[in-house]
């Protein structure tokens, strides 16, 4: 924590809400106008500012893949999770545990040119690996906010007569809940940063000026495309935290 | 009327419930009581089909638990257990109100009950919309007691509920259970290791030992002629000849003399009134009276040892 406070990446999250929300929407539409500023950067290139999609369009395109997998991470981790904790499902738990640990394992990129051969190139096979990879930071928080719930609770609750169902939506999953936020929040997190490769087979996202810029030796495209990315995901970041606060 | 009929249950190696037969008439306070491992929570929670027997049967009111739908039985059946188990995101008045709403009340049949639970747990208002972590121990087990006791069952089970307080909460909770029995005429069955708190609110002892009954009766009876040296060493430390003084009135014991000059005493008071008042007075003799203040008999220190016609 003390050591987190000190990185400027950290002093960047304190910031207010509205200022990030601000700065990020500035660099996505205002990008072309720092043409000027990159040149003086790079006096060498010939077009220092990415220009073959909009910021905006990379932006939405970006965010689409984010949004799609992560929901789809949401459903299979959570669904898995609430599956391995019942009754009927406990055998499967370890084996569960253990797949998704492995999956996590799994480089994205592996998993990219796995998918390729089924899938083709763009979207699909990115969506393919964005959610075997957010599916595990779902699932684990789940397991862990069920287990999280006080025994005591349960036993009450059931011998007070709940149904399974009762139970589950009433006691279990409001106790877990602030456990499957944060699993949801660090999913929707990675995911933005993975998304990036996407473009590695074609995919639309903000990372298609940051590979072009590296096949491409233009450092300037690198850099803008890395900074909206990272914006994006301190800006989402900031979201999640202050829904958290609201839901508290 | 509780019934169970010849139940076993078996937990890998170890033989919980063998074979054990009991009947419990409504209104009863049962406390089942024996050293760790004896099966006395395991049958409890046989009781409302939280644990199923192997063998045997359960009835309650008549019928086989086994052929009810767990839920629907367990919702007439108070239950407290000692971990508490208040549920931590909601306020202390919906926690008390649990099983009204599981069972469907209109909104002012709960409002109303509410109310009378309050009354009737002693449960201080202010704590109604308080969640569960802001109060004590013993004031979230008054919480337990009152949230058992919301759906107005006419059976409660409670397990161990007040063995992890403090001395102060425990007597406070135990002085309740017994005005709340006395009022209400409920039938308890009540899981204890502590054979002190079994006698002291019992009126149906049940003493239970490797997953069989050793003895049951009221906690005269147990006191009075334990059945085998299983039971005389469990009731041992309870110093059992001076506690069966305090089921037994003066009127029993005392010899017909009214002449003698004593300090008096009410002849339905209890035999251990009778002798903390001579040895608080330095007398070996009392006067009865009754309660209109008229002597009716003497009892002397002697009678106090040995029953007039010998019982």
């Amino acid at each position: 924590m003390e050591a987190e406070a000190q990185s400027p990446g950290a002093r960047a999250a304190h910031w207010p809400f509205f200022l990030l929300l601000t700065v990020f929407l500035a660099a996505v539409f205002l990008m072309p106008s720092t043409a000027p500023l990159f040149h003086w950067l790079f006096p060498d290139l010939l077009r220092p500012v990415y220009t073959r999609a909009s910021f905006f369009e990379l932006t939405v395109a970006h965010c689409e893949l984010v949004f799609a997998s992560t929901a789809v991470a949401a459903f299979i981790g959570i669904g898995t999770a609430l599956y391995v904790t019942r009754q009927s499902g406990k055998e499967f738990l370890p084996l569960v545990s253990a797949l998704a640990a492995i999956g996590q394992t799994f480089p994205p990129v592996a998993v990219l040119a796995l998918a390729i051969p089924l899938l083709g190139y763009g979207a699909a096979p990115t969506l393919v690996a964005l959610v075997l990879y957010s599916t595990l930071p779902i699932l684990e928080a789940t397991i862990a906010g069920l287990y999280a719930v006080p025994g005591s609770a349960r036993d009450a609750a059931l011998g007070l007569g709940f149904s399974p169902a009762g139970l589950l939506w009433r006691i279990e999953l409001p106790l877990a809940a602030p456990f499957i936020f944060a699993g949801l929040r660090n999913a929707t997190i990675i995911n933005i940063g993975t998304a990036t490769i996407g473009s590695s087979v074609g995919a639309l996202s903000l990372g298609s000026p940051i590979l072009e810029g590296l096949s491409a030796s233009n450092p300037a495209y690198v850099i803008e495309g890395a900074i909206v990315v990272s914006l994006l995901a301190v800006v989402v970041d900031r979201a999640f935290e202050t829904l958290e606060q609201a839901l508290n | 009327m509780i019934e169970v009929d010849s139940v076993s249950k078996t937990f890998g190696a170890l033989k919980a419930i063998d074979g054990l037969s009991l009947k419990v008439e409504d209104g009863t306070f049962c406390t089942l009581v024996g050293p760790s491992g004896c099966g006395k929570s395991t049958l409890l929670r046989m009781i409302n089909a939280m644990i199923a027997p192997d063998t045997g049967r359960i009835s309650l009111r008549g019928a086989d638990i086994a052929t009810l739908p767990p839920d629907q039985l367990r919702r007439g059946i108070g239950y407290v257990i000692q971990s508490v188990g208040l549920f931590p995101h909601w306020t202390v008045a919906d926690n008390i109100l649990t099983v009204p709403r599981l069972l469907r009340w209109p909104k002012e049949k709960c409002a109303k009950r509410l109310d009378e639970i309050v009354a009737l747990t002693e449960v201080d208002p202010a704590w109604l919309s308080r969640y569960p972590r802001q109060l004590s121990g013993g004031q979230q087990q008054r919480i337990g007691v009152a949230r058992a006791l919301a759906g107005d069952p006419d059976i409660i089970l409670m397990d161990e509920p007040f063995s992890a307080l403090d001395p102060p909460s425990r007597a406070s909770l135990q002085a309740a259970m017994r005005r709340i029995h006395a009022q209400s005429k409920k039938t308890i069955i009540f899981v204890t290791h502590d054979i002190d708190e079994a006698l002291k609110l019992g009126t149906q002892i049940v003493l239970l030992n490797k997953g069989r009954i050793a003895q049951t009766g009221t906690p005269q009876e147990i006191l009075a002629r334990p059945k085998d040296e299983f039971v005389e060493t469990f009731i041992g430390g309870t110093a059992p000849r001076l506690r069966l003084l305090d089921f037994e009135p003066v009127s029993t014991r005392m010899r017909p003399e009214t002449n003698v000059q004593a300090p008096p005493i009410f002849a339905d008071a209890s035999l251990k009134d009778a002798l903390n008042l001579m040895l608080s007075e330095s007398c070996a003799m009392l006067a009865v009276q009754d309660r209109d203040g008229r002597r009716v008999g003497t009892l002397t220190v002697a009678d106090l040892i040995e029953a007039p016609h010998g019982s």
